[in-house]
């Protein structure tokens, strides 16, 4: 039989011996405290060794504070004189269980009632127990601080009495047993029998009588028992009565009936306690604020806690749910403040709005411009290194990039293909579009929620490239949210490159406000295509075909006159389709052929301005085409031109 | 009846104690009421008739004071026993959190325990409380009477204890099991506070 058995077994106690069990099994919210009120050598004293017996039991490595007023103020002044008051405070909110015995003597030590009471605030607000025995009710108490009372009486009081027969009985069998004694079981059941003021008396006489057996070989007969302890005979009638018929005339059995329906009582309506201690821990452990469920527990009046716990598991799950959708949608929005706290339900129903929103899908990058196949030449060196660095540190080096080129140049080739790889790089969602399109969005906007909604969609995008940012000019509408959302990127240190055919000077139609903030990025022109390009776009294009490994012909090709990219394309194209129409395998020859056939006008396209002026003079180290043009090998000298002008 | 009212911080038990006419339901409350203090009681109120057999109903309002922070308070009834007065029977037993059944255990009241038990459970059903959910504990009172003359509560078990309910035995007029079966019965009546649902909180 535990020690805890020994106070339950007295209906009266059973209150106070399952408060206390609580208050070792630290189960549940803390009493904090937890008043045992009982007149002397009730027990008090052994009820608090019991609960730091069964704590350490189950903790060993707990850390217990038993104390009486005496020796708390021999700490409290020792400390004070040490200069270590606070420490000796912090000792004490710090400790696992604190148990303060006898705190009515606390009358005496004034200087010392300050402390306990910002002891039981502390441990309260950290939610550790303490246990306070009294030898007076709280209404009786005298020269105690009245914050300290206060204190006290927004704990949880139960109540210890002296035991009835059958349980001193046990208790003292239960102590014999702890010491190893042997003394007749009727000298014992005469001893519980005696009328003793307090378990004290009873314990100390089993002692005495313990003592006085070991001495003495003759076995202890109960009349002989009785004398020793002073006790008389009439309490053995009684314990025989008490063997018989229940003695209605002895215990008070309202009382029995009232600590019974106490604990009761206690038990049931404490458990909202329980309850809402339980629902703090599973919810915060799930990460989520608990603030709702700890006002509660604040309150010194029990309330019903049902409503409150089912609204808020509610909105609980409700926020959960709402995360995860978010986290699915907008990996950046999952680890918001909003969703870990159900009382900003209203809010976290915004941002995963706003999560869904932006989950529209956005025009991805083309997956055939692959950045693997961009190629580079001298005149494209300085825009392929800057794309590398974007690529390396999306947002940090260059944001926004302006590409220029002429048509054909490779832009959209390289937005396309530094959004792809943007995108293998974990940079998501990326945004790659025409800005026709882009301008086609905006117009498509019929009302305040639909522009809200396409703000969010393009204000969370990892990297946006827009093509043919030109083809901006004089809307208006559209370049008042580009710049918008220029600024939204920037400050966010997003990526953003955009293409253009004419650099910002030369951009009419557009609005000083989007020109300033693109002026504050980088600019590189991207030029037509060298010839070590068009060797790499041409290998590339006859790869796999049967003139792969024809370097003549992928020479001859590269020598050609091209000023775009496009143009390539053109002429492998048309060596190809003349190869495919006569079923022969593409040539040097054949490309000659079919390529200075032609009138020179279709095979250039239209002229353009800036950029490689194609003259059609061309080195012949450069290709070995020759132009229909005059070609001078060699000008005449200052003096020959001028004896020719005086001819 | 709302059982704990969190918004006056109530806690109000009615129990009725129902049983055959004279198997000492009245004698249960008046040992009760003699046994708690002045001030946690209230004034037993009896309608009797000259023959001091229950006319009406029994009842005793016991005040035991605030508990947890809730003021808590039992109510007990009793119903009339004589079998003419079903419908006082009915009303008293609306809203009942426990029932306490007080047999006469003498032999030769064994059919009108029977006739009672079967009451109660129509009375109950009637009013749409299952029968099987209301805390409910049997008392086999009388048990002080010369051994012949009475069954003993393992009779009775087999009699009338086919739900396994608790049982006792009891002398209420000499006051025992009187207490041990309030106990009982409230017991049973707290543990069910714990398991109700929320809704009706």
């Amino acid at each position: 039989m535990s020690d805890f058995e020994c106070f339950t077994l007295e209906p009266a106690n059973r209150a106070a011996a399952a408060a206390a069990r609580a208050a070792a099994d630290a189960t549940g919210v803390p009493y904090a405290p937890l008043v045992v009120i009982g007149g002397g050598g009730t027990g008090k004293s052994e009820l608090l060794l019991a609960i730091a017996a069964r704590l350490r039991a189950s903790h060993p490595r707990a850390s217990v504070e038993q104390l009486d007023p005496d020796a708390l103020v021999e700490r409290y002044r020792g400390a004070l004189l040490a200069a270590r008051g606070d420490e000796l405070r912090d000792q004490l909110v710090g400790a696992d269980l604190l148990l303060l015995d006898d705190l009515e003597r606390l009358a005496r030590h004034r200087d010392c009632q300050g402390l306990v009471a910002d002891l039981l605030d502390a441990r309260r607000n950290a939610g550790r127990e303490v246990v306070v025995t009294l030898a007076v009710p709280l209404a009786r108490l005298e020269g105690l601080d009245a914050r300290l009372v206060r204190r006290l009486a927004e704990g949880t009081t139960v109540t210890l009495s002296l035991p009835g027969p059958e349980v001193r009985l046990a208790i003292l069998r239960h102590k014999l047993a702890e010491l190893a004694g042997e003394l007749p079981d009727d000298v014992v059941r005469a001893l519980a029998a005696a009328d003793f003021g307090s378990l004290r008396d009873y314990t100390g006489a089993l002692s005495r009588l313990l003592a006085f057996q070991a001495a003495s070989a003759v076995p202890l007969s109960p009349e002989d028992a009785l004398l020793l302890i002073g006790a008389s005979e009439v309490a053995t009638s009684r314990m025989a009565v008490a063997a018989g018929p229940p003695d209605r005339t002895g215990p008070d059995e309202f009382a029995e009936f009232l600590s019974d329906i106490t604990a009761g009582v206690s038990e049931q309506v404490d458990r909202w306690k329980r309850l809402v201690g339980e629902a703090v821990l599973e919810w915060a452990g799930q990460g989520l604020r608990t603030r709702r469920l700890e006002a509660l527990l604040e309150q010194d009046v029990p309330v019903d806690p049902e409503p409150v716990l089912a609204a808020y598991q509610r909105d609980a799950r409700e926020i959960l749910a709402l995360a995860a959708e978010a986290a699915a949608l907008a990996p950046d929005l999952a680890g918001a403040e909003v969703f870990h706290d159900p009382d900003q339900l209203a809010a976290a129903r915004d941002l995963a709005a706003q999560a869904r929103s932006r989950a529209a899908p956005l025009s991805a990058p083309l997956a055939h411009y692959r950045w693997e196949d961009l190629a580079q030449g001298p005149a494209s060196r300085l825009v392929m290194l800057a794309a590398r660095d974007i690529i390396g540190e999306p947002g940090r080096r260059y944001s926004p990039l302006l590409v220029v080129g002429a048509p054909g140049s490779g832009k959209s080739h390289l937005l396309h293909g530094l959004g792809n790889a943007l995108a293998g790089r974990g940079v998501t969602p990326v945004a790659c579009l025409g800005a026709t399109a882009f301008a086609a969005e905006v117009r498509g906007l019929a009302d305040a929620d639909a522009l809200a909604g396409w703000r969010q969609r393009y204000r969370w995008v990892g990297a946006l490239l827009l093509d043919d940012l030109h083809l901006l000019a004089d809307d208006r509408r559209a370049q008042e949210e580009l710049a918008h959302l220029v600024g939204e990127l920037l400050e966010g240190q997003r990526q953003m490159v955009f293409a253009s055919l004419r650099p910002l000077e030369e951009l009419a139609g557009f609005e000083a406000r989007l020109l300033s903030r693109l002026h504050g990025g980088l600019l590189v022109e991207l030029p037509p295509p060298d010839r070590e390009v068009r060797l790499a776009v041409i290998k590339r294009l006859l790869a796999g075909g049967p003139a792969a490994q024809d370097a003549a012909l992928a020479d001859y090709l590269a020598g050609r006159p091209a000023e775009s990219v496009r143009e390539v394309h053109a002429l492998v194209h048309r060596v190809l389709s003349a190869a495919s129409a006569q079923q022969v395998v593409p040539s040097p020859a054949l490309a000659r052929e079919t390529l200075e056939a032609l009138p020179l006008g279709a095979a250039r396209g239209p002229r353009r301005s800036g950029g490689f002026r194609a003259s059609g003079i061309l080195a012949p180290g450069l290709g070995m085409v020759r132009s229909r043009e005059k070609m001078v090998d060699q000008w005449p000298g200052a003096t020959d031109r001028l004896i020719g002008e005086l001819r | 009846m709302s059982l704990v009212n969190f918004t006056t911080r109530e806690i109000t038990c009615k129990l009725v104690y129902y049983g055959p006419g004279r198997s000492g339901k009245t004698t249960n409350l008046l040992y009760i009421h003699g046994r708690v203090p002045e001030d946690r009681r209230g004034n037993m109120i009896s309608l009797a008739t000259q023959s001091d057999r229950t006319l009406f109903f029994d009842f005793l309002p016991l005040e035991l004071g605030v508990i947890s922070g809730f003021t808590t308070r039992f109510q007990l009834y009793t119903v009339p026993g004589q079998v003419y007065y079903n419908a006082t029977r009915r009303l008293v037993l609306q809203g009942a959190d426990g029932v306490v059944f007080v047999a006469d255990s003498q032999a030769r009241r064994f059919e009108d325990n029977l006739e009672s038990f079967q009451n109660l459970q129509e009375n109950l059903l009637d009013q749409g409380v299952d029968v099987r959910q209301v805390p409910l504990v049997l008392q086999y009172n009388k048990q002080d009477l010369p051994p012949d003359l009475v069954l003993a509560p393992a009779e009775l078990d087999d009699a009338l204890n086919f739900r396994a309910v608790p049982s006792l035995p009891a002398d209420a007029l000499h006051g025992s099991g009187v207490f041990e079966t309030l106990k009982l019965l409230s017991g049973l009546v707290l543990q069910r506070l714990a398991v109700r649902p929320p809704a009706s909180a």
